[in-house]
Formats: structure tokens, sequence, C-alpha cells
């Protein structure tokens, strides 16, 4: 079977198209995120806490409140899931000693709902010094991330290529954040690991493409470098959408099935891989054969 | 095909070897616990006292091989199993540089100390950098937990009372618990007097010597069910407990509280091993103590340097107190030479050694008859965190309910599961023969990667699932690289196992290069550092290593074997 047969579609030619596009997208991506005043942080980046509860006895949105402010906590965010469970996210303060958060809801709730059996399904709680680290770490990991990668493209082929990849993946990471941001997402580390590993997944992508533009052009010499560009995406175009269908298959089914803490992953995933699929075909390789127009390597003329 | 008989050698000890590391965990989730509710309701069949002392002793077993198995098998991370994971700080703000030196190890110590209490099964309690400790405690009494954790370590020195006086007064409680209806809730007598015994060699005594004259106690273990003293055996000439006995022999033994010999409590050591199953020794100490940790002054594992030939080359702990508390110590000391005294740590007695004589200038040395440094340099540490309390703050904590978990779980595995086999059905769809080949590579490559992380001690996560969820979908891109460029050299016209050849050696140089950035950023995540996170990035790695190896060889040696063997003129694909 094929979904997609010989192609000849003129990705090269039309780049400029495909330029205003994506740009248009980062454009409206980082729109949306100031919009929205940045992200929803998770725990892990504000600190504080987070705790998720399942009562016996069904409690209304409205009693649950009265609970947190009795305690003080009436800033705290407070969520009902269509289960009745809720989650309550309180602000980052000093933890001192073992007083936390929940260990105060507890006891708030006993005094509260006596006779009403609760359950504390997830009770996370992150320090404002933890939470700082957490940043660092993960700017550090993000930054090593994409040198890494730089250096790794550069090193196989090279600086043309390897500008290319870092900037298909800020593209890429931009226009993903975006879509994070439109829908509200929270950013977890999880949500993180995701955006790194799509990352990961778009730079195999363009690399794809872009060994077979370096062997291509040692075996085609008649034909021009924007024509065994062109015919690098036309002849891997199948592969590409191969490969990025059965990753959505494994997303969009932990998008779908998957537990409410791994949805976030999934989304991100799915979202990347789309993205990423859409910079590997549109994107990198026009932006190889841009340099080549302005800067014409020697080796070739 | 030159060497196909040594790839499939390869090929055969590979899968044998990824079986030898998987069947610890095949075991723990799919046999084991089977094994468990058996021996469970034949405990609760059992009618007899003999029944049931020889169901605990393969219980006693049993467990025992559980714990081994478990070691050496795949685990389940926090957010799986549920429990409760906290990153304590230690509190330097009001220690001297001098006390903040250690205040790390003896915050560790305390800490093990009162989670050993909780009786939990395989807790990790890890130092992380300088000052901070790492608890996992898999199910527990979060709340209880988390206070008991929190509190500042007590030490207390308080005097053992006599044997015979600890065994008369158990007899007493036994004789009083009888006369109350509803206190029969002991299972079995003990019908083992544990009588081979190895001696004390434990903490001695500066003071001090270990002698212990047999107490004779002949009677103990050969009392009745459901009493104390049915319980109770002798351990190097203290009395003790069984380790799967202490829960309801401290119940039993909290319930007779009331009736205690006024001014004394029981306490117990921690969990020891004795004769290969694991004790808790039993105190009867006067509930007054003679001295707080508050008065030593230092404590310092150091070699012994004494003149007793018996000693040569053991390691003792040093221990200086402060003046005024000295002149307590010289006349506790003074008035009760040949008795012990306990030290006891948060109520736990870490060691009860013999006062040897009286100690006037507040210079004591604890002999330990250990050639081994470790038991002195730990129970300095004891000493010490009761003479330095070390505060912990809680910075981090992270607890996954138990029905959360396993909900995680059912749903993560349902997800991976569908995803796996949608793509499973398109990849035989879309390449008909080869897919059914590169659907072989896919099971291949969770088999060895579970046996990989097995291997590796790996935890396996909420997000380490997701991990090789996405490694099943990134699984079949080398494949399908492969068999495009199969498809493309067959167009120009190739034989069948030229184009194959064309096709896979053609490819694998795109396949290392997309697999390198990938794993690229799985190393960059690795350094993130947080568990599930951890977890992840080793299970995309490992997922992706593998990918490159089955898709390289393992494939390409089926799809040989088959193309010779069934000498295929067209392929379709």
């Amino acid at each position: 079977m094929r979904i997609i047969g010989d192609t000849n579609i003129q990705f090269v030619s039309r780049r400029r198209l495909f330029f205003v596009l994506s740009g248009l997208l980062m454009l409206a991506s980082l729109a949306v995120i100031i919009v929205r005043g940045g992200f929803n942080y998770g725990v892990d980046f504000t600190g504080g806490s987070l705790v998720q509860l399942h009562f016996v006895q069904p409690v209304s949105t409205d009693a649950m409140r009265g609970v947190l402010e009795k305690m003080g906590e009436g800033g705290a965010g407070l969520q009902r899931d269509e289960r009745g469970d809720f989650l309550i996210r309180a602000k980052a303060r000093e933890f001192a000693g073992r007083e936390t958060f929940s260990t105060k809801l507890s006891r708030q709730l006993g005094e509260s709902f006596p006779g009403n059996q609760y359950e504390i399904l997830r009770d996370e709680m992150v320090g404002p010094q933890v939470s700082k680290e957490l940043q660092g770490k993960v700017l550090l990991a993000v930054l090593l991330g994409m040198l890494g990668i730089l250096v790794y493209v550069s090193f196989r082929f090279d600086l043309r290529f390897g500008t290319g990849a870092v900037l298909s993946l800020i593209h890429d990471t931009l226009i993903t954040l975006g879509f994070v941001a439109l829908f509200n997402r929270e950013v977890t580390i999880t949500v993180i690991a995701a955006v790194l590993t799509m990352i990961g997944y778009s730079v195999n992508d363009s690399i794809v493409v872009s060994d077979r533009i370096r062997e291509d052009v040692r075996k085609m010499r008649k034909e021009s470098f924007f024509d065994v560009c062109n015919q690098a995406i036309n002849k891997n175009l199948s592969r590409t959408i191969v490969t990025s269908l059965t990753i959505l298959f494994v997303t969009l089914a932990l998008l779908v099935f998957g537990a409410a803490s791994i949805r976030d992953f999934a989304f991100v995933m799915t979202v990347g891989t789309i993205v990423g699929t859409y910079s590997s075909i549109f994107v990198v390789v026009n932006f190889v054969a841009e340099w080549e127009k302005k800067f014409p390597s020697k080796r070739r003329r | 095909m030159k060497g196909a008989r040594i790839k499939f050698a390869v090929f055969t000890a590979a899968v044998a070897l990824g079986i030898w590391s998987l069947w610890p965990t095949y075991q723990l989730h799919f046999v084991l616990p089977g094994q468990e509710s058996a021996l469970n309701a034949r405990l609760t069949r059992a009618v007899t006292a003999d029944d049931s002392a020889r169901v605990q002793a393969e219980m006693a077993d049993f467990q025992r091989r559980k714990v081994g198995i478990h070691k050496r098998s795949l685990h389940l991370g926090l957010d799986l199993v549920g429990g409760m994971q906290l990153t304590l700080e230690v509190d330097k703000s009001k220690l001297s540089a001098d006390e903040a030196a250690d205040a790390g190890d003896r915050a560790l110590e305390v800490i093990r100390n009162r989670v050993d209490q909780f009786g939990v099964f395989e807790p990790i309690i890890q130092k992380v950098g300088r000052d901070r400790i790492l608890i996992q405690l898999p199910g527990v009494d979060r709340e209880r937990a988390k206070s008991l954790i929190g509190q500042t370590a007590q030490l207390e020195f308080q005097l053992v009372q006599e044997e015979r006086a600890t065994y008369d007064a158990l007899k007493t409680l036994d004789d009083k618990l009888k006369f109350r209806p509803g206190a029969d809730t002991g299972r079995a007598a003990k019908t083992d007097t544990a009588s081979n015994v190895k001696p004390d060699t434990s903490r001695l005594q500066a003071l001090f010597d270990t002698a212990r004259e047999d107490t004779g106690l002949a009677a103990i273990g050969e009392a009745d069910e459901g009493t104390l003293l049915g319980f109770v055996r002798t351990i190097d000439g203290d009395f003790g407990v069984d380790d799967r006995d202490y829960p309801e022999f401290k119940a039993l033994l909290e319930r007779a509280k009331p009736r205690w010999p006024e001014g004394y409590e029981f306490l117990f050591g921690p969990s020891e091993a004795h004769e290969g199953s694991p004790v808790r020794r039993l105190y009867m100490l006067k509930a007054e103590p003679e001295m707080l940790g508050s008065a030593i002054k230092d404590a310092r594992p150091a070699p012994y340097q004494g003149s007793e030939p018996g000693l040569a080359n053991t390691w003792i702990v040093s221990l200086k107190l402060g003046r005024k508390d000295a002149a307590v110590f010289a006349q506790v000391t003074g008035r009760n030479i040949g008795r012990r005294l306990a030290i006891a740590l948060d109520n736990v007695v870490r060691s009860a050694p013999v006062i040897q004589s009286r100690i006037p200038d507040g210079n004591a040395m604890i002999t330990t008859n250990e050639v081994n440094p470790d038991e002195s340099r730990d129970l300095a540490i004891v000493l010490r965190s009761g003479a330095l309390p070390a505060p912990v703050n809680i910075v981090e904590e992270r607890s996954v309910g138990a029905s959360l978990g396993s909900d995680s779980i059912r749903r993560g595995i349902l997800a991976s599961l569908i995803g796996a086999l949608v793509v499973l059905v398109f990849m035989v769809i879309y390449y008909s023969v080869a897919g059914v080949l590169a659907d072989f590579a896919l099971v291949f490559n969770v088999f060895f990667l579970l046996a990989i992380l097995a291997g590796l001690r790996a935890t396996m996560t909420l997000p380490g699932l997701a991990a090789m969820a996405l490694t099943i979908g990134m699984a079949v891109d080398a494949n399908v690289l492969v068999f495009e460029r199969i498809r493309e050299e067959l167009r120009w016209g190739k034989t069948v196992m030229a184009a194959v050849d064309a096709g896979y050696d053609r490819a694998l140089v795109t396949i290392l290069d997309a697999n390198a950035t990938t794993v690229i950023t799985a190393i960059a995540l690795y350094f993130i550092g947080s568990g599930p996170i951890r977890g992840f990035a080793t299970t995309l790695a490992a997922g992706l290593v593998i990918n490159v190896i089955t898709a390289v060889f393992v494939t390409r040696f089926i799809f040989d074997s088959w193309l010779t063997r069934f000498e295929v003129k067209k392929l379709r694909i």
C-alpha cells in the first residue's frame, strides 16, 4: 500500500511562501503567549502545593472553597473534575519545618467534614528553593540539548544544516509552546520533557532529509542544488509521513486513554510531532537552499 | 549466507539473556502474589499450633525470597505504586560551623532510625548533595510519617532492668491479661527456644564487659499461646521477638500498658539479623532517664588502645560529657556497676552496654568487640545526633495515593497497548510481509527494552511508560527508512536481494544520525534529575539504542534468511 506515490512537489521554489507561513505562526504563538500572560506553570516551577482530593461523599465546590478560606488560603486555586475530585493549588511560601499545606488541609477537613472519608490522591509540594533550582536545571537541560544538537549536526553535516536544524528547533518549540498557552495546559517538568523529546524527534526528521541531500549531491552532478533538495524532500515524503503517523498513533492513544498526569505530555508530543513534521518538510531544507543561494558554496561551482 | 549460524546464535543468546533478566520481574508480579495469598489462606485455616508454626516458617522463607526477587526485578516508581517521596533539608541556620559539619549524617541516622519503625517494604533513604535527604516510602500513612520524620531527635540513657525481673514482669502481665476477655490474640507459641547463640559482641562498654551469664530462664518460649512470653525468645542473653511477630507482640504489650510495673517501660531495639532471620530485642527500662542526650559533648569512633588482649584491634566509641553532666554520670555509673545502661534514640534502644566501673571525669568509652569500624561509627552518630539535633525541613514532597497509582498503571498500559496495536496493524497494511517483519522487530524491541531496564535496576515511572510507548512509535522509523529505500531501489530495477542489501546499507548512516540527536536530548533530560524524568530519559535512550540494533541487525538477519530460503524473486513491500 502507498499513501504517497512518486511526487514532485515544488517545495523549494515556493519556499518564500512557507517562510511567511512559519513566520506568521511564530508571531501568532508569541502573541498568544503574551496575551495569556505567560504560561500556566505547575508547582514544579512556581513552588507551592498541589493536592488532589477525593471524597467518599461528594462535596460541593462552594463548601470546599469555604474550607480553604477558613484555612486562610482563600487565594488557592480550586478545580473540580468530572469525577468530583478536587485539585487544589496553594501558593508558594516558606514551608518551615514539617507543616506543609496538606497537613493543615487534613486537619481542617477533619473539622469541617467530620465523618466524611477522603483520600489524598496526590500531594505535591515544592519549596521555593527547590523550584528555583528546578528552573535552573531545566533551562540548563534545554540549552545543553540544543547545543548538543547544533554541535552534532554541524559536525556530521556542516554549519548550514546545523543552523537550519537549530532554527527549525526554535521554530517548533515556539509554535508548540504557543499551543500550550492557547489551550492553557500546565507547564510541568513532564511537559518540558515532552518539548525536549519533540525537539529530538524534529531534528531526527530534518537529519533524514539532510542526509539524503548530502548523498544525492554527490550522485546527481547535473542537477542544480535546488533540484537536489527538492527531490530529497519528495523522495523522503513517504517516510516522513509514515513515521509521523506511527508516532501520532501512540501519542493520540496516550492523549485519549492515558492517565490525567500523562495527558499534558501527550498533548505536547502530538502538537510537537505535527509541527516537527511540517518544519522538516517545509522549513529546514528551504533554509539551507536559501543560504546556498545567498552564499553559494565553492565546491559545487 | 555467511555467518548466519553465528548471527542466529548471538540472537538466541540475547533472547536468553533477556529472559533471564526479566525472570525475577515476572515472578514478582505473576507468581508471588498467588503464592502469598495461598500461604495466607493456609495460615487462617491452620488449626493446631504446630500447623501454624510450620506455615509461619514457610511464610518467613517466602518473605526472604520475595525480598531477594524484588531486588533483582524492574522497580515501579512511587507514581505507579503509590507512596511518599520527601526531600528534607538540614536546617543549619542555628548550628555552629563545627556542629554543622556532619549534621547531614546525623539527620540521616535519625531518619533511618525512625523509618525503620514503620516497617515499610524497601524504603529508600539517601543523602543528596551535602544537606539534603531523599526518602521514598511506598504506601504509608503520610501524615504520621511526616510528623515522625520532622521531629527533633531525642536521646536518653536509661537503666535496663535485670533479666529475671523482666521475665517476672512479663509473666505477671500475662497472668493479668488472661483474666481479661478478648485477650487471646496470639496466634502461635514459639517452640524454638533460641538456643545456639552467638555471643553478644555488639556494643560493649567502657566501663564494661560483655561476658554475661546465661539467665537460664528455661520457661521462655514454652509459655501458652496468646501470651507475651509465648512470643519471647532469648537472643544472646537479651529477650527478643521475631520481626514478623513484632506488630502483634507490640499491640499486646501496649494493651497491657496500664498494668506495666510502675516506673518502668518496655522498648525495643532496631530490627537486626539473628541466625538469618530478623529479630528485635526487648528491653525493660526505668522510665525516668538517668541522663539526656544533651549531656554528650562529643562521641567519636576510635581504635581500642587499652591493654585488654581480647579487645586488641577492635573499635570503640569514645564519649565526652560536659563538666556538670560528668558529675551526674559519675554518680549513675558508681551506683550501678554491673548493670546495663541503654542508649535509646527516639525510643529505640540502639545499644545497652554494661557499666564496668565508675566514670569520674566524663570520659568514657564503649567497646564494640568489632574489628570493623562501622558499628562504632554508627553508634557515635547516634550519640551525637542526640547531643546536637539537626533539625530538618521538608523542602519537597511528592505523594501519590495507591489508588491513583494503580489507575495510572492501568491506563498507561492500556494506552500504550492501543497505540502499539494501531502501529502494528498499520505496518502490516502498509508494508505487507515486510511490515510483519517490522512488527517482529517491534515486539523484540519492547522485550529487550524491558530486559535492559530490569538489568540496569531502573525504575519504571509514568513518564517512563510514556517513553516506552514513544519508542514503539519511533521503533518502526528505522524500518520505515529501510523499507522506503528498498522500494526505491526496486523501482530502479534492482533484484530483490540487491535492493535489500542496498536499502540496509544506505539507511544505516541515516538511522544512526537520526537517533543520535534524540539520544542527546535524552541525556540532557537526565540531568534535570528529578525521579520520574530520569525514568523517562533512561527509557528513551535505552529504547533508541535497542531500536537501532534490532532494526539494523535483527530484522536484516530475518529478512536475509527469508529471502535465501524461499528464493524470493518478487518482493511486495
